[in-house]
């Protein structure tokens, strides 16, 4: 087949379909509607998902933060006076922390605070010292 | 002077917010306009496969979904031929999945088939007929003939045939998409030029 032949050929192939594309009914052209919102739906989750570590850039620095302090005022176990084995109610956590040497947690103070004893009572304890010191 | 930056700093966050919307809804925009563009002749492609409404319609709608949730990344320019790969791969799925099928079939209900051999080719065709009762009639005796033409030929060729033809991708391009060599694409596109040929004869002039 020559080139002419082919390139006719090939245009009312071209025509064709254009034609049967365009000339689709109703319900189908809905239905494809319907199959595009569908995709746009699954497209605008995705990305709203993919924006969200920008968005969340905040947070995730004040996570680091707030656990950087946490772990700057939790005590040194090595620090700590010798305690018997198991009265320590919570996980050393030896390399992520601030030296800071003169706040040692008393570890008979935290026992008080995580046996669950009235709160009143705690709050109360410095007024209770104070009546200590001054009355005897 | 400290007082305008901390102003502008206050600013900036819902700016970025806003700004970040935009490119957002900017987006979809253009996801929206591109499968606009496509979805009539992706319907088209799928349902000269098919032979089938509903499957290809199901088709189109996964080649959409997989673009749109997986793909939307990638550069507005790839877009077509991302799209068309898995389009066209969608379909080659579906005609494996009827091999098996119709092996099944085959094997159990032989009789049944018979019965559906028997009905008249131009009641087969008839699927493919896309026309509106008051288009031209050239037009319309050229479409069903093209479409029937086309929808006979072997599945590679009907593939190289309506990407190169219709879609305009040229052969290394179709071959991405169609995922074989390029000589495949020469040999298939060739062979369904000339089985067109042969089948539409004087219509195409």
């Amino acid at each position: 087949m020559n080139k002419l032949a082919e390139q006719v050929l090939v245009e009312a192939v071209r025509r064709g379909l254009e034609y049967s594309a365009n000339t689709l009914d109703w319900p189908t052209r809905d239905r494809l509607k319907q199959v595009r919102l569908q995709a746009l739906e699954r497209h605008d989750h995705w990305s709203g998902f993919l924006h969200l570590p920008s968005l969340s850039g905040g947070f995730v620095a004040a996570a680091v933060v707030t656990l950087a302090i946490t772990l700057g005022v939790l005590p040194n176990t090595a620090d700590l006076p010798s305690v018997e084995k198991g009265s320590v109610a919570w996980v050393p956590v030896p390399s992520f922390r601030f030296d800071k040497p003169d706040t040692v947690v008393d570890v008979k103070t935290m026992e008080v605070l995580m046996s669950g004893e009235e709160m009143d009572f705690l709050e109360n304890l410095d007024m209770y010292e104070w009546l200590a010191a001054e009355y005897g | 002077m400290v007082e305008t930056a901390v102003r502008m700093a206050g600013h900036h966050g819902p700016l970025q917010g806003n700004t970040q919307r935009e490119r957002h809804l900017a987006a979809t925009a253009r996801m929206d306009n591109f499968l606009r563009g496509v979805e009539r002749r992706a319907f088209v492609i799928a349902r000269l496969a098919t032979q089938d409404d509903e499957e290809a319609l199901d088709i189109v709608q996964d080649a959409m979904l997989k673009l749109a949730s997986k793909y939307s990344s990638h550069p507005e320019p790839e877009w077509g031929a991302l799209f068309h790969t898995i389009l066209h791969s969608r379909i080659n799925d579906w005609h494996r999945r009827q091999k098996v099928r119709n092996r099944w079939r085959v094997f159990f209900f032989a009789q049944d088939d018979e019965e559906n051999l028997s009905v008249r080719p131009e009641e087969q065709v008839a699927q493919t007929q896309f026309l509106e009762p008051e288009t031209g009639v050239l037009n319309a005796e050229l479409t069903e003939n093209l479409l029937e033409a086309i929808g006979g030929l072997p599945l590679r060729q009907q593939q190289a045939l309506l990407l190169r033809a219709w879609e305009g991708y040229d052969i290394a391009e179709t071959a991405r998409i169609m995922r074989c060599s390029e000589g495949s694409v020469k040999t298939h596109y060739s062979r369904a030029i000339h089985s067109l040929r042969e089948k539409l004869g004087d219509y195409s002039q």
